[in-house]
C-alpha cells in the first residue's frame, strides 16, 4: 500500500470519525448528565436520517438545510421523551433507565419501518459523488461538508457549555446533582435540556450522514453501538475525550477495513471496544464511572 | 493477651493528599475501641483499609498475628472481619430474615443451616417481629439494627461499627450501646466510630484519636479527653467537643 | 420466599404435567406449542443471570446461536450426531461464558449490558462472514438427522418434548439456585454488590458462574432451536431482538422468580398468537411499547403484582414496619 492510499485511508477514517464523534457527544453528555445509558440514540439518529430523506424528496430541501429544521424537532422530541418516560423513573435503579431505553428504540425504529419500509434507500444530491483533491489524496465532497459542520456544531456545543448559563448548569448537575440543587439549578429541567440536546446532536448527526450512507430503519442499532464504542473509549461522560474516541473509532475502522476485509468493518470497531473493556474500563483518555 | 487488629503505618491518598498518614495501633482481644475525630479525620477510610475496601499505598493490616494487607474484603470476611456502613445498606428487597441470611450462609451451607443461625441473630436484636418485612420498607431504627445484625451474621471475631447510632433518638441510642455490650460479652472485638462523645467514651475501654488523617491520641477515654491536641482538633464544633 | 402452597418441585412436576398433554390435545398447533415451552426454557435461563444476579443480558443470542452453529456445524461437517453435538456446543457455550464473563466481571450496569450486545454482534459478524464455515449469510440447511432410538428429530412431537424437557429442567435449575447459598448471593449481589463483599461473597466469581450456568442451558435451547428450523441464518439467531425477546419475558412474567419467566413467555407468545395477522408485522413495536409500559408501571412484572396483591388479601393490611 503505497503512502498516499494510506494517507487517503487515514484522512477518511478521521472525517467519519468526526462524525461518529458528533453521535457520541449527545451519548456522552446524557449519561454524564443523567447516568442514563441512552440505548436509542442511534434510533434518534435514524429519525434524522428519514426527516432529512422525506424533505428531501418531496420539498427538494438540501440535506445539509435541514439542519435547521433537525434542530427544533430534535429539541421538541427530546423533551417529550424526557418528561413522559424518563423523569418518572428517576431515582429508580439503573437497569430501569436501561429497559426504557430499549423500549423506546424499538419504539422509534419500528414506526420508522411502518412508515418508510424495511429496503434501504438512498439520497442523491447533485454532490453525492463529488470529490475535492487536496494534493495528492481525493477526499469525498460530502464527507468534507458533512466533518466542517460536525467541528461546527461541536463548537457551538462547547460555547454552550462554557459560556452561557445553561452550560455551567449543565457542568455543575454533572459534577454533583445535589450541590447543583442547593445553588438553586433546577436538576429536573436541567435533565431534559441535556436529553434534548442530546437528541438534536444524534438527529443532526443522522442528517450529515445522510448523503454517505444508505438508510434503513434499523440502521440505528449499528451506531447506538459506535456511538457506545466511542463514549466508552474516551470515557463515559467525557465529552471531550469522546470526540478523540470517535476520530480514533474512525480511523480504526477505514484502516482496519483496508488491511483486512471490509465485511468484517464493524467487528472491529466491537472487539477494540471489548479490549478497551478488558483492560481500561474507564476509556483511553479519561476518568468515568464503572 | 492477643492482638486481634494491628495496624502499622497505614497511609492512603485522595487525589494526592493523604488521607489515613502513618497511622498505627492495636486493638487488643476482646477490647473495645472507640475511633473519634472531628469530620473528615480519616475514620471511614481507616475502616475502609482495615475492611478491604481500600488499598493502602503504604503500611500493614495484621489480624490476629496474620498479615492480611490487601485483601478484598470478602477475604476477610472469611477471615472473621465484619463491618456496618456509615450509611445503611440493607438489601431492600430481601427481608430481614433474607439479609442476615446472606451473611449467615458464610458459615453455613445449607439453607435451613443458614436461616436457623440468622433467626437466631434476629432474636438476639429483638427484631422477630420484622423477620419477614421487605427491608426497604423498614425504618432508620431498625434499618441499623438490621445492619449490625447482618454484620453478625458471619461470626466476626472483629467488628467495626461506623456511626450506627447517628440519627437515633436517645432511647434508641441506649438500646443500641445495650446491644453493643452484649455482642462484647459473646467474645467479638470490637472497633467503634461515633460521634456522640457519651456513647463512646461510656463504651470504649481505649479511645484512638484522628485528626487530618493522623493519630493523634492514644489511651483510656479520660485521658484522650483531657488531651489538649484532641480539645483543639474539635475546636469549632461545640456538640461535639469531648468531655464528661 | 414461598407463600405456602405446594412444594416448588411439585409445582414444577405439575406445570411440566400438564403441559405434556398439549401434543394430545392442540396437536394441530405444535408449532406454537414448541415456541411457547423453548422460550420459557430460554427465559429461565436468562433469568439466571438477569434477575436473580441483576445483570442485564442483552446479548444472550450469542448462546442461541452458538448452539444452533456450533451443533450443527459438527452434525453437517463431521457427523457427529446431536446426543455427542449438543453436549460439545454445552462446553463451548460454558467457555464462552468463562472467558465473556471473566472480561466483564468488573463492569456494571450499562457497561455490563454493552459488553453483552458486542458480543452477540460481533459473533453474529463472524458468522455470516466466516462463509466457509457457517455458509455466510446463506445459512445452514439441516437436510437430514439422526434417530435415535428410532426417534424423528424432525418430528413435531418429539420436538416439543424435548423442549419441555429442557424446561423442566431449567425451572429446576432455577428452583435450586434459588434455594440455595449461591442464590441468596446472586440476591444480594444484585441488590447491593459493594455491601455484599462485606458478608464473603465473591461478586466476580457469582457472577461468571450465573453466566455459565444460564449460558449452557441456553446454548442447549440454541440446538434445539435450530433442529426445529431445519434452515437458519446468522440474523436469525443472533438477532439483539431474540436478546430482547428473553428479557421482555422475565420482565413481564417476574424477574428473580421460578415461574415468571415462563409466565411472561406464554403472555407475550400468546398474545402474538392470538393477534397474528396484525401483530407480526407490529411485534417489535408491540415489544417496545409493552417494555415501555412494564417499566414505568409494573416493573415487578406480573407475578410482583400477583404477589403483591396475594400478599395483601392474606394479611389484610398493606406490607408495614413495626418498631420492634
Amino acid at each position: 500500500m503505497t503512502v498516499v492510499t494510506l494517507l487517503q485511508t487515514a484522512a477518511g477514517g478521521i472525517l467519519t470519525g468526526g462524525v461518529y464523534a458528533l453521535v457520541g457527544i449527545g451519548l456522552s453528555l446524557i449519561f454524564g448528565v443523567m447516568r442514563i445509558v441512552n440505548f436509542s440514540h442511534g434510533e434518534f439518529m435514524a429519525v434524522g436520517m428519514y426527516t432529512a430523506f422525506v424533505l428531501f424528496r418531496h420539498l427538494g430541501l438540501d440535506p445539509y438545510g435541514s439542519l435547521l429544521v433537525v434542530i427544533p424537532a430534535g429539541t421538541a422530541l427530546g423533551v417529550a421523551v424526557e418528561r413522559v418516560l424518563l423523569a418518572p423513573i428517576a431515582r429508580a435503579p439503573e437497569h430501569t433507565a436501561i429497559l426504557m431505553t430499549v423500549g423506546v428504540g424499538l419504539i422509534l425504529s419500528n414506526s420508522l419501518l411502518f412508515l418508510f419500509g424495511a429496503h434501504p434507500q438512498t439520497l442523491l444530491a447533485s454532490y453525492s459523488t463529488a470529490t475535492v483533491r487536496l494534493g495528492p489524496i481525493t477526499l469525498s465532497f460530502p464527507l468534507l461538508v458533512s466533518f466542517g459542520l460536525t467541528v461546527l456544531v461541536i463548537t457551538a456545543l462547547y460555547l454552550l457549555l462554557t459560556r452561557t448559563d445553561l452550560g455551567r448548569a449543565i457542568r455543575a448537575t454533572a459534577q454533583n446533582r445535589d450541590a447543583a440543587e442547593l445553588q438553586g439549578v433546577d436538576t429536573a429541567w436541567i435533565r431534559t435540556a441535556v436529553f434534548a440536546i442530546g437528541t438534536v446532536l444524534a438527529m443532526a448527526a443522522g442528517v450529515l450522514l445522510l448523503p454517505l450512507l444508505y438508510v434503513f430503519p434499523t440502521v440505528g442499532s449499528t451506531f447506538t453501538l459506535k456511538a457506545f464504542v466511542v463514549t466508552v473509549l474516551g470515557g463515559m461522560g467525557n465529552v471531550v475525550g469522546a470526540i478523540f474516541g470517535g476520530l480514533l473509532l474512525g480511523l480504526v475502522e477505514s484502516l482496519g477495513a483496508s488491511f483486512g476485509a471490509t465485511n468484517y468493518r464493524d467487528a472491529i470497531g466491537l472487539v477494540a471496544f471489548l479490549l478497551v473493556l478488558l483492560v481500561r474500563p474507564a476509556g483511553l483518555f479519561g476518568r468515568s464511572r464503572v | 493477651m492477643a492482638v486481634a487488629l494491628s495496624t502499622q503505618s497505614l497511609r492512603v491518598d485522595f487525589g494526592g493528599l493523604p488521607a489515613v498518614d502513618d497511622v498505627s495501633f492495636d486493638v487488643a482481644e476482646g477490647e473495645i475501641l472507640g475511633l473519634i475525630g472531628p469530620n473528615g479525620a480519616g475514620k471511614t477510610t481507616l475502616f475502609n483499609l482495615v475492611s478491604g475496601y481500600l488499598r493502602p499505598a503504604r503500611g500493614e493490616v495484621h489480624l490476629f498475628g496474620r498479615d492480611v494487607t490487601g485483601l478484598p474484603p470478602y477475604a476477610l470476611a472469611r477471615l472473621g472481619v465484619s463491618r456496618t456502613f456509615q450509611v445503611v445498606r440493607p438489601f431492600p428487597r430481601l427481608t430481614v430474615l433474607g439479609n442476615v441470611a446472606v451473611g449467615a450462609y458464610l458459615r453455613h451451607r445449607s439453607r435451613a443451616e443458614a436461616e436457623r443461625a440468622a433467626r437466631e441473630i434476629v432474636r438476639f436484636l429483638g427484631m422477630e417481629r420484622v423477620a419477614d418485612h421487605e427491608a426497604g420498607s423498614l425504618t432508620l431504627p431498625t434499618r441499623k439494627r438490621l445492619e449490625i445484625a447482618r454484620a453478625l451474621a458471619v461470626e466476626p471475631r472483629l467488628l467495626l461499627l461506623d456511626e450506627v447510632v447517628a440519627g437515633l433518638n436517645p432511647a434508641e441510642v441506649e438500646e443500641i450501646i445495650e446491644v453493643v455490650r452484649r455482642i462484647r460479652a459473646r467474645g467479638v472485638t470490637i472497633v467503634i466510630v461515633e460521634h456522640i462523645m457519651r456513647v463512646i467514651m461510656g463504651l470504649s475501654d481505649r479511645v484512638v484519636a484522628l485528626s487530618y488523617g493522623k493519630k493523634i491520641a492514644e489511651g483510656t477515654p479520660e485521658a484522650v479527653a483531657a488531651e489538649p491536641g484532641v480539645i483543639a482538633a474539635y475546636l469549632g464544633s461545640e456538640d461535639d467537643a469531648p468531655g464528661p | 420466599m414461598s407463600s405456602g402452597g405446594l412444594h416448588p418441585v411439585l409445582r414444577i412436576a405439575l406445570l411440566v404435567g400438564v403441559l405434556a398433554f398439549y401434543p394430545l390435545l392442540f396437536g394441530g398447533t405444535l408449532n406454537f406449542g414448541f415456541s411457547l415451552v423453548l422460550f420459557a426454557a430460554l427465559a429461565t435461563s436468562w433469568d439466571l443471570v438477569g434477575g436473580w444476579a441483576g445483570q442485564l443480558s442483552l446479548g444472550h443470542a450469542a448462546f442461541i446461536g452458538l448452539g444452533a452453529y456450533a451443533s450443527t456445524l459438527l452434525w453437517t461437517r463431521l457427523g457427529l450426531p446431536v446426543w455427542w453435538g449438543v453436549p460439545v456446543a454445552m462446553a463451548a457455550g460454558a467457555v464462552l461464558a468463562s472467558a465473556w464473563g471473566w472480561i466483564t466481571f468488573r463492569l456494571r450496569g450499562a457497561y455490563f449490558a454493552l459488553s453483552t450486545i458486542a458480543v452477540a454482534e460481533v459473533l453474529r459478524i463472524v458468522a455470516n462472514n466466516w462463509a466457509d464455515l457457517t455458509g455466510g449469510p446463506e445459512g445452514i440447511s439441516i437436510v437430514s438427522l439422526p434417530s435415535p432410538f428410532g426417534l424423528d428429530l424432525f418430528g413435531r412431537t418429539v420436538q416439543f418434548y424435548l423442549a419441555l424437557g429442557l424446561l423442566a429442567v431449567a425451572l429446576l435449575v432455577s428452583w435450586r439456585v434459588g434455594a440455595s447459598r449461591f442464590g441468596a448471593w446472586l440476591e444480594a449481589i444484585r441488590e447491593d454488590e459493594d455491601s455484599s463483599m462485606a458478608l464473603g461473597v465473591n461478586p466476580a466469581r457469582m457472577k461468571v458462574l450465573a453466566f455459565v450456568l444460564s449460558g449452557v442451558l441456553t446454548v442447549a435451547g440454541g440446538a434445539l432451536y435450530a433442529v426445529h428450523l431445519s434452515f437458519f441464518e446468522p440474523q436469525g439467531v443472533f438477532d439483539l431482538h431474540l436478546s430482547v425477546q428473553l428479557v421482555l419475558m422475565a420482565i413481564v412474567g417476574g424477574m428473580g422468580t421460578v415461574f415468571g419467566p415462563t409466565l411472561g413467555a406464554f403472555v407475550l407468545l400468546g398474545f402474538q398468537e392470538a393477534f397474528r395477522s396484525t401483530f407480526q408485522q407490529a411485534s417489535l413495536f408491540i415489544y417496545g411499547v409493552i417494555i415501555v409500559l412494564m417499566v414505568r408501571y409494573a416493573p415487578d412484572g406480573l407475578t410482583g403484582r400477583l404477589q403483591t396483591a396475594w400478599r395483601r388479601v392474606r394479611d389484610g393490611r398493606r406490607a408495614l414496619d413495626a418498631v420492634p
